[in-house]
Protein backbone atom coordinates (compact mmCIF):
# COMPACT_ATOMS: atom_id res chain seq x y z
CA UNK A 1 0.00 0.00 0.00
CA UNK A 2 1.23 3.32 -0.60
CA UNK A 3 1.16 7.01 0.72
CA UNK A 4 -1.63 7.76 -1.60
CA UNK A 5 -3.43 4.61 -0.71
CA UNK A 6 -3.03 5.20 3.04
CA UNK A 7 -4.69 8.44 2.74
CA UNK A 8 -7.78 7.03 1.64
CA UNK A 9 -8.64 5.46 5.43
CA UNK A 10 -7.70 9.19 6.71
CA UNK A 11 -9.01 10.48 9.05
CA UNK A 12 -9.46 7.78 11.12
CA UNK A 13 -11.85 7.85 13.76
CA UNK A 14 -11.42 7.97 17.33
CA UNK A 15 -11.68 4.25 18.18
CA UNK A 16 -9.35 3.63 15.18
CA UNK A 17 -6.79 5.65 16.26
CA UNK A 18 -6.66 4.84 19.65
CA UNK A 19 -6.23 1.00 18.66
CA UNK A 20 -3.58 1.36 15.60
CA UNK A 21 -1.83 3.57 18.81
CA UNK A 22 -1.88 0.70 21.25
CA UNK A 23 -0.79 -1.83 19.14
CA UNK A 24 1.56 0.35 17.29
CA UNK A 25 3.75 -0.39 21.05
CA UNK A 26 2.93 -4.34 20.96
CA UNK A 27 0.57 -6.80 20.10
CA UNK A 28 -1.92 -6.76 22.36
CA UNK A 29 -5.40 -8.54 22.80
CA UNK A 30 -8.92 -7.02 23.02
CA UNK A 31 -9.19 -6.21 26.57
CA UNK A 32 -5.49 -5.40 26.83
CA UNK A 33 -6.26 -2.71 24.31
CA UNK A 34 -9.88 -1.45 25.93
CA UNK A 35 -8.01 -1.39 29.55
CA UNK A 36 -4.56 0.08 28.45
CA UNK A 37 -7.00 3.16 26.72
CA UNK A 38 -9.28 3.18 29.50
CA UNK A 39 -6.76 3.58 32.19
CA UNK A 40 -4.05 5.72 30.21
CA UNK A 41 -3.58 8.77 32.39
CA UNK A 42 -3.28 10.93 29.23
CA UNK A 43 -5.60 9.52 26.99
CA UNK A 44 -9.62 10.92 27.68
CA UNK A 45 -10.98 8.27 25.97
CA UNK A 46 -13.29 5.53 26.84
CA UNK A 47 -13.42 2.57 24.96
CA UNK A 48 -16.41 0.05 25.05
CA UNK A 49 -16.45 -3.56 24.29
CA UNK A 50 -18.64 -3.18 21.02
CA UNK A 51 -16.52 -0.17 19.94
CA UNK A 52 -13.88 -2.21 20.01
CA UNK A 53 -15.24 -5.52 18.62
CA UNK A 54 -16.42 -3.36 15.83
CA UNK A 55 -13.21 -1.47 14.98
CA UNK A 56 -11.32 -4.03 15.42
CA UNK A 57 -13.74 -6.19 12.66
CA UNK A 58 -13.10 -2.93 10.69
CA UNK A 59 -9.41 -2.67 10.90
CA UNK A 60 -9.04 -6.30 10.12
CA UNK A 61 -11.30 -5.72 6.99
CA UNK A 62 -8.93 -3.16 5.97
CA UNK A 63 -5.93 -5.24 6.65
CA UNK A 64 -4.93 -2.54 8.98
CA UNK A 65 -4.10 -4.96 12.05
CA UNK A 66 -3.55 -8.50 11.56
CA UNK A 67 -4.10 -11.14 14.09
CA UNK A 68 -0.92 -13.56 15.40
CA UNK A 69 -1.97 -17.14 16.18
CA UNK A 70 1.16 -17.71 18.50
CA UNK A 71 0.53 -15.64 21.94
CA UNK A 72 3.35 -13.42 23.31
CA UNK A 73 2.31 -13.56 26.81
CA UNK A 74 1.87 -17.30 27.51
CA UNK A 75 2.71 -17.00 31.34
CA UNK A 76 0.09 -14.98 32.39
CA UNK A 77 -2.38 -15.53 30.05
CA UNK A 78 -5.09 -17.80 29.18
CA UNK A 79 -5.89 -19.95 25.97
CA UNK A 80 -9.08 -17.45 25.24
CA UNK A 81 -6.89 -14.64 23.96
CA UNK A 82 -6.77 -13.59 20.28
CA UNK A 83 -3.79 -10.87 19.65
CA UNK A 84 -3.79 -8.35 17.22
CA UNK A 85 -0.49 -6.54 15.68
CA UNK A 86 -0.35 -4.02 13.48
CA UNK A 87 0.30 -4.72 10.11
CA UNK A 88 2.65 -2.86 7.55
CA UNK A 89 0.00 -0.90 6.08
CA UNK A 90 -2.07 0.11 9.20
CA UNK A 91 1.57 1.32 10.48
CA UNK A 92 1.88 3.62 7.07
CA UNK A 93 -1.49 4.58 8.04
CA UNK A 94 -0.68 5.83 11.82
CA UNK A 95 2.32 7.61 10.24
CA UNK A 96 -0.24 9.79 7.93
CA UNK A 97 -2.23 10.11 10.13
CA UNK A 98 -0.08 11.28 13.02
CA UNK A 99 1.39 13.77 10.08
CA UNK A 100 -2.04 14.80 9.42
CA UNK A 101 -2.93 15.30 12.94
CA UNK A 102 0.70 17.06 13.51
CA UNK A 103 0.26 19.66 10.89
CA UNK A 104 -3.19 20.25 12.74
CA UNK A 105 -1.26 21.11 15.66
CA UNK A 106 1.30 23.38 14.40
CA UNK A 107 -1.57 25.49 12.71
CA UNK A 108 -3.46 25.71 16.31
CA UNK A 109 0.07 26.63 17.48
CA UNK A 110 0.09 29.86 15.33
CA UNK A 111 -3.27 30.85 16.10
CA UNK A 112 -2.09 31.23 19.16
CA UNK A 113 -3.74 28.07 20.56
CA UNK A 114 -0.90 26.05 21.53
CA UNK A 115 0.35 24.80 25.25
CA UNK A 116 -0.59 27.72 28.33
CA UNK A 117 -3.06 29.55 25.78
CA UNK A 118 -5.97 30.27 27.81
CA UNK A 119 -9.64 32.12 26.49
CA UNK B 1 -17.48 4.08 49.98
CA UNK B 2 -18.01 0.29 49.90
CA UNK B 3 -16.31 -2.44 47.77
CA UNK B 4 -18.30 -4.81 46.45
CA UNK B 5 -18.55 -8.13 46.02
CA UNK B 6 -19.12 -9.19 42.06
CA UNK B 7 -18.98 -12.88 42.58
CA UNK B 8 -22.48 -13.01 43.83
CA UNK B 9 -24.26 -10.57 40.90
CA UNK B 10 -21.70 -11.73 38.15
CA UNK B 11 -24.03 -13.97 36.51
CA UNK B 12 -26.97 -11.38 36.70
CA UNK B 13 -24.76 -9.22 35.10
CA UNK B 14 -23.57 -11.09 32.37
CA UNK B 15 -27.02 -12.12 31.82
CA UNK B 16 -28.11 -8.68 31.48
CA UNK B 17 -24.87 -7.99 29.38
CA UNK B 18 -26.37 -11.39 26.41
CA UNK B 19 -29.86 -9.81 26.87
CA UNK B 20 -28.59 -6.41 25.45
CA UNK B 21 -26.20 -8.09 22.58
CA UNK B 22 -29.52 -9.14 21.25
CA UNK B 23 -29.49 -5.58 19.43
CA UNK B 24 -26.56 -6.27 17.41
CA UNK B 25 -27.27 -8.49 13.87
CA UNK B 26 -26.87 -12.20 14.41
CA UNK B 27 -24.16 -12.49 12.30
CA UNK B 28 -21.91 -9.52 14.07
CA UNK B 29 -22.47 -12.26 17.17
CA UNK B 30 -22.07 -15.44 15.26
CA UNK B 31 -18.50 -13.75 15.12
CA UNK B 32 -17.80 -11.81 18.35
CA UNK B 33 -20.48 -12.40 20.92
CA UNK B 34 -18.01 -14.75 23.02
CA UNK B 35 -15.40 -12.27 23.06
CA UNK B 36 -17.51 -9.57 24.02
CA UNK B 37 -18.93 -11.43 26.89
CA UNK B 38 -15.44 -12.52 27.48
CA UNK B 39 -14.45 -8.72 27.69
CA UNK B 40 -17.01 -7.32 29.97
CA UNK B 41 -16.38 -10.49 32.09
CA UNK B 42 -12.98 -8.72 32.47
CA UNK B 43 -14.24 -5.59 32.65
CA UNK B 44 -16.26 -6.32 36.15
CA UNK B 45 -13.93 -8.80 37.74
CA UNK B 46 -11.84 -5.60 37.71
CA UNK B 47 -14.29 -3.12 39.08
CA UNK B 48 -12.92 -2.14 42.50
CA UNK B 49 -15.80 -0.30 43.82
CA UNK B 50 -19.26 0.34 43.59
CA UNK B 51 -18.90 3.73 42.14
CA UNK B 52 -16.47 2.37 39.23
CA UNK B 53 -19.10 -0.49 38.54
CA UNK B 54 -21.95 1.84 38.18
CA UNK B 55 -20.11 3.81 35.76
CA UNK B 56 -19.09 1.28 33.80
CA UNK B 57 -22.44 -0.05 33.73
CA UNK B 58 -23.64 3.20 32.54
CA UNK B 59 -20.65 3.26 29.98
CA UNK B 60 -20.88 0.06 28.15
CA UNK B 61 -24.85 0.34 28.31
CA UNK B 62 -24.54 3.49 26.12
CA UNK B 63 -21.80 1.66 23.96
CA UNK B 64 -23.51 -1.39 23.29
CA UNK B 65 -27.01 0.70 22.18
CA UNK B 66 -24.92 3.48 20.05
CA UNK B 67 -23.22 0.19 18.06
CA UNK B 68 -25.78 -1.75 17.74
CA UNK B 69 -27.74 1.03 15.94
CA UNK B 70 -24.71 1.34 13.76
CA UNK B 71 -24.56 -1.52 12.90
CA UNK B 72 -27.92 -2.03 11.88
CA UNK B 73 -27.70 1.19 10.04
CA UNK B 74 -24.52 -0.02 8.06
CA UNK B 75 -26.83 -3.68 6.62
CA UNK B 76 -28.96 -1.22 5.58
CA UNK B 77 -26.81 0.16 2.67
CA UNK B 78 -26.43 -0.39 -1.05
CA UNK B 79 -23.05 -2.64 -0.87
CA UNK B 80 -25.51 -5.02 1.39
CA UNK B 81 -28.76 -4.57 -0.27
CA UNK B 82 -28.51 -4.70 -4.10
CA UNK B 83 -32.17 -4.11 -4.37
CA UNK B 84 -31.88 -0.60 -2.53
CA UNK B 85 -29.85 0.06 -6.06
CA UNK B 86 -32.95 -0.67 -7.80
CA UNK B 87 -35.33 1.39 -5.69
CA UNK B 88 -32.44 4.13 -5.74
CA UNK B 89 -32.31 4.00 -9.52
CA UNK B 90 -36.58 3.91 -10.35
CA UNK B 91 -36.85 6.73 -7.86
CA UNK B 92 -34.19 9.00 -9.86
CA UNK B 93 -35.57 8.14 -12.86
CA UNK B 94 -39.35 8.98 -11.79
CA UNK B 95 -38.48 12.25 -10.16
CA UNK B 96 -36.07 13.54 -13.20
CA UNK B 97 -38.99 12.78 -15.71
CA UNK B 98 -41.65 14.58 -13.60
CA UNK B 99 -39.16 17.44 -12.93
CA UNK B 100 -38.30 17.77 -16.70
CA UNK B 101 -42.15 17.47 -18.19
CA UNK B 102 -43.02 20.44 -15.50
CA UNK B 103 -40.16 22.45 -16.76
CA UNK B 104 -40.73 22.60 -19.80
CA UNK B 105 -44.58 22.98 -19.34
CA UNK B 106 -43.84 26.02 -16.64
CA UNK B 107 -40.52 27.84 -18.28
CA UNK B 108 -39.40 25.69 -21.29
CA UNK B 109 -42.21 26.55 -23.73
CA UNK B 110 -41.48 30.18 -22.90
CA UNK B 111 -38.60 30.06 -25.87
CA UNK B 112 -41.70 29.98 -28.40
CA UNK B 113 -43.48 32.90 -26.55
CA UNK B 114 -41.28 35.54 -28.97
CA UNK B 115 -42.50 33.57 -31.72
CA UNK B 116 -46.11 33.98 -31.45
CA UNK B 117 -46.69 36.91 -33.47
CA UNK B 118 -44.77 35.86 -36.48
CA UNK B 119 -45.57 33.92 -38.81
CA UNK B 120 -43.81 30.65 -37.80
CA UNK B 121 -45.70 31.39 -34.64
CA UNK B 122 -48.99 31.33 -35.99
CA UNK B 123 -48.42 27.93 -38.18
CA UNK B 124 -48.40 24.43 -37.60
CA UNK B 125 -45.00 23.93 -37.53
CA UNK B 126 -44.84 26.27 -34.36
CA UNK B 127 -47.05 23.30 -32.93
CA UNK B 128 -44.61 20.46 -34.37
CA UNK B 129 -41.51 21.85 -33.09
CA UNK B 130 -42.65 22.83 -29.51
CA UNK B 131 -44.32 19.32 -28.92
CA UNK B 132 -40.79 17.59 -30.57
CA UNK B 133 -38.51 19.73 -28.06
CA UNK B 134 -40.50 18.56 -25.03
CA UNK B 135 -40.35 14.93 -26.29
CA UNK B 136 -36.59 15.56 -26.44
CA UNK B 137 -35.84 16.94 -22.96
CA UNK B 138 -38.31 14.27 -21.50
CA UNK B 139 -36.19 12.10 -23.73
CA UNK B 140 -33.06 13.20 -23.03
CA UNK B 141 -33.98 12.78 -18.89
CA UNK B 142 -34.59 9.37 -19.84
CA UNK B 143 -31.47 8.89 -21.63
CA UNK B 144 -29.89 9.53 -18.66
CA UNK B 145 -30.85 6.82 -16.35
CA UNK B 146 -30.84 4.00 -19.03
CA UNK B 147 -28.05 4.79 -22.00
CA UNK B 148 -26.06 2.17 -20.57
CA UNK B 149 -28.50 -0.65 -21.48
CA UNK B 150 -30.02 0.54 -24.92
CA UNK B 151 -28.72 0.30 -28.29
CA UNK B 152 -27.91 3.66 -30.52
CA UNK B 153 -28.32 5.28 -27.14
CA UNK B 154 -27.61 8.77 -28.57
CA UNK B 155 -30.36 8.90 -30.59
CA UNK B 156 -33.11 7.76 -27.76
CA UNK B 157 -34.15 11.97 -27.22
CA UNK B 158 -34.12 12.47 -30.44
CA UNK B 159 -36.53 9.30 -31.69
CA UNK B 160 -38.26 10.19 -28.97
CA UNK B 161 -38.79 14.55 -29.78
CA UNK B 162 -40.00 13.16 -33.58
CA UNK B 163 -42.32 10.66 -32.07
CA UNK B 164 -43.92 12.89 -29.62
CA UNK B 165 -44.30 15.23 -32.43
CA UNK B 166 -46.01 13.08 -34.58
CA UNK B 167 -48.21 11.92 -31.72
CA UNK B 168 -49.27 15.06 -30.60
CA UNK B 169 -49.55 16.25 -34.71
CA UNK B 170 -52.25 12.98 -35.11
CA UNK B 171 -54.16 13.23 -32.30
CA UNK B 172 -54.32 17.06 -32.53
CA UNK B 173 -55.83 16.20 -36.13
CA UNK B 174 -57.75 13.55 -34.72
CA UNK B 175 -59.02 16.01 -32.18
CA UNK B 176 -60.03 18.75 -34.62
CA UNK B 177 -62.06 16.22 -36.72
CA UNK B 178 -64.38 15.10 -34.25
CA UNK B 179 -64.85 18.91 -32.62
CA UNK B 180 -65.62 19.84 -36.49
CA UNK B 181 -67.27 16.74 -37.90
CA UNK B 182 -68.57 14.78 -34.84
CA UNK B 183 -69.45 17.17 -32.71
CA UNK B 184 -72.68 14.86 -31.47
CA UNK B 185 -70.72 11.70 -31.61
CA UNK B 186 -67.98 13.72 -29.12
CA UNK B 187 -71.33 14.82 -26.82
CA UNK B 188 -72.43 11.30 -26.75
CA UNK B 189 -68.85 9.80 -26.15
CA UNK B 190 -68.33 11.75 -22.99
CA UNK B 191 -66.98 9.45 -20.31
CA UNK B 192 -69.09 11.06 -17.68
CA UNK B 193 -71.24 14.01 -17.46
CA UNK B 194 -70.32 17.21 -14.93
CA UNK B 195 -68.72 15.74 -12.10
CA UNK B 196 -67.71 17.51 -9.72
CA UNK B 197 -67.09 20.24 -11.66
CA UNK B 198 -65.70 18.56 -14.07
CA UNK B 199 -66.28 16.43 -17.22
CA UNK B 200 -63.91 13.53 -19.22
CA UNK B 201 -64.36 13.65 -22.54
CA UNK B 202 -62.73 11.37 -25.28
CA UNK B 203 -59.94 13.44 -26.67
CA UNK B 204 -58.26 13.77 -23.02
CA UNK B 205 -58.11 10.27 -23.09
CA UNK B 206 -57.05 9.63 -27.04
CA UNK B 207 -54.50 12.58 -26.95
CA UNK B 208 -52.02 10.88 -24.42
CA UNK B 209 -53.39 7.51 -25.92
CA UNK B 210 -52.07 8.21 -29.55
CA UNK B 211 -48.88 10.16 -28.32
CA UNK B 212 -47.74 7.41 -25.41
CA UNK B 213 -48.43 4.72 -28.77
CA UNK B 214 -45.75 6.22 -31.16
CA UNK B 215 -43.71 7.37 -28.70
CA UNK B 216 -43.16 3.86 -27.26
CA UNK B 217 -43.12 2.26 -30.81
CA UNK B 218 -40.40 4.11 -31.72
CA UNK B 219 -38.38 3.76 -28.24
CA UNK B 220 -39.30 -0.07 -28.64
CA UNK B 221 -36.45 -0.40 -30.99
CA UNK B 222 -33.97 0.76 -28.72
CA UNK B 223 -34.82 -1.59 -26.03
CA UNK B 224 -32.50 -4.66 -25.46
CA UNK B 225 -33.57 -7.91 -27.50
CA UNK B 226 -36.09 -9.69 -25.17
CA UNK B 227 -39.36 -11.07 -25.71
CA UNK B 228 -41.01 -8.68 -22.86
CA UNK B 229 -39.01 -5.36 -24.83
CA UNK B 230 -42.54 -5.25 -26.63
CA UNK B 231 -44.60 -4.78 -23.55
CA UNK B 232 -43.21 -1.37 -23.28
CA UNK B 233 -45.72 0.00 -25.52
CA UNK B 234 -48.86 -1.29 -23.45
CA UNK B 235 -47.55 -0.02 -20.17
CA UNK B 236 -46.77 3.35 -21.44
CA UNK B 237 -50.16 3.29 -22.93
CA UNK B 238 -51.29 2.31 -19.63
CA UNK B 239 -49.04 4.89 -17.01
CA UNK B 240 -49.87 7.72 -20.20
CA UNK B 241 -53.63 6.71 -18.94
CA UNK B 242 -53.27 5.82 -15.46
CA UNK B 243 -51.57 9.37 -15.02
CA UNK B 244 -54.61 10.99 -16.85
CA UNK B 245 -57.34 9.41 -14.81
CA UNK B 246 -55.52 10.09 -11.27
CA UNK B 247 -54.92 13.45 -11.93
CA UNK B 248 -58.73 13.48 -13.14
CA UNK B 249 -59.55 11.44 -9.95
CA UNK B 250 -57.59 13.67 -7.72
CA UNK B 251 -58.98 17.01 -9.21
CA UNK B 252 -63.07 15.76 -8.82
CA UNK B 253 -62.29 14.48 -4.94
CA UNK B 254 -60.09 18.06 -4.34
CA UNK B 255 -61.27 20.58 -6.52
CA UNK B 256 -61.76 23.07 -3.84
CA UNK B 257 -57.69 22.45 -2.90
CA UNK B 258 -56.82 23.75 -6.26
CA UNK B 259 -56.85 23.82 -9.95
CA UNK B 260 -56.86 20.99 -12.59
CA UNK B 261 -53.31 21.84 -13.27
CA UNK B 262 -51.95 20.82 -9.34
CA UNK B 263 -53.12 17.63 -9.49
CA UNK B 264 -51.33 17.05 -12.82
CA UNK B 265 -47.98 16.37 -10.72
CA UNK B 266 -49.36 13.21 -9.13
CA UNK B 267 -50.73 11.57 -12.39
CA UNK B 268 -46.85 12.36 -13.31
CA UNK B 269 -45.11 10.73 -10.42
CA UNK B 270 -47.34 7.69 -11.36
CA UNK B 271 -46.59 7.71 -14.86
CA UNK B 272 -42.91 7.88 -14.04
CA UNK B 273 -42.99 5.28 -11.55
CA UNK B 274 -45.01 2.99 -13.80
CA UNK B 275 -41.97 3.36 -16.40
CA UNK B 276 -39.28 2.78 -14.34
CA UNK B 277 -40.26 -0.12 -12.29
CA UNK B 278 -40.87 -1.54 -16.20
CA UNK B 279 -37.69 -0.73 -17.56
CA UNK B 280 -35.92 -1.79 -14.50
CA UNK B 281 -37.45 -5.15 -14.22
CA UNK B 282 -36.93 -5.33 -18.33
CA UNK B 283 -32.67 -4.40 -17.65
CA UNK B 284 -32.50 -7.24 -14.82
CA UNK B 285 -34.65 -9.55 -16.85
CA UNK B 286 -31.82 -8.89 -20.06
CA UNK B 287 -29.30 -9.15 -17.31
CA UNK B 288 -30.36 -12.62 -15.77
CA UNK B 289 -30.53 -13.65 -19.48
CA UNK B 290 -27.19 -13.12 -20.23
CA UNK B 291 -26.07 -14.62 -17.57
CA UNK B 292 -27.67 -17.68 -17.99
CA UNK B 293 -26.68 -17.95 -21.38
CA UNK B 294 -23.18 -17.43 -20.62
CA UNK B 295 -23.26 -20.38 -17.80
CA UNK B 296 -25.43 -22.93 -20.41
CA UNK B 297 -21.96 -21.57 -22.80
CA UNK B 298 -19.71 -22.99 -20.37
CA UNK B 299 -21.48 -25.93 -19.52
CA UNK B 300 -21.35 -26.61 -23.15
CA UNK B 301 -17.85 -26.11 -23.46
CA UNK B 302 -16.77 -28.10 -20.69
Amino acid sequence: MSNANSDEFLPLSDAEFHILLILAGREHHGYAIMKTINEHPDISYFLGPATLYRTIRRLLERSLIEEIGDRPDQENDDERRRYYRLSGAGHRVMVSETERLSKLVSIAKDWGLGLGASA
Amino acid sequence: MTDIPLSWNKRTDLRVFRFLLKLFPEDFLEEYEYWLIQTFKDQINDTASRKEYFSLWVKVFLDLVKNAILERVNRFSINNHPALADVLWILGFSLLYVFTSHWWNSYGQRIFRPLENTPFGQSAWSGLVSSAMMGFVIGLSQWVFIRKHIHFNWAWPFATGIFYSVGGFLSRGIDYYIFTNLHKFEVLCKLSVYHANFHSTVQQYLFPLIKAYFVSLSQVLFLPKSRFRWLWIPVNLIAWLGSRQLTIYLYRSFYRVGPFNNWDVFGDIAEGLILAVFLRMLFTMVELEGKSGEMAGELTSA
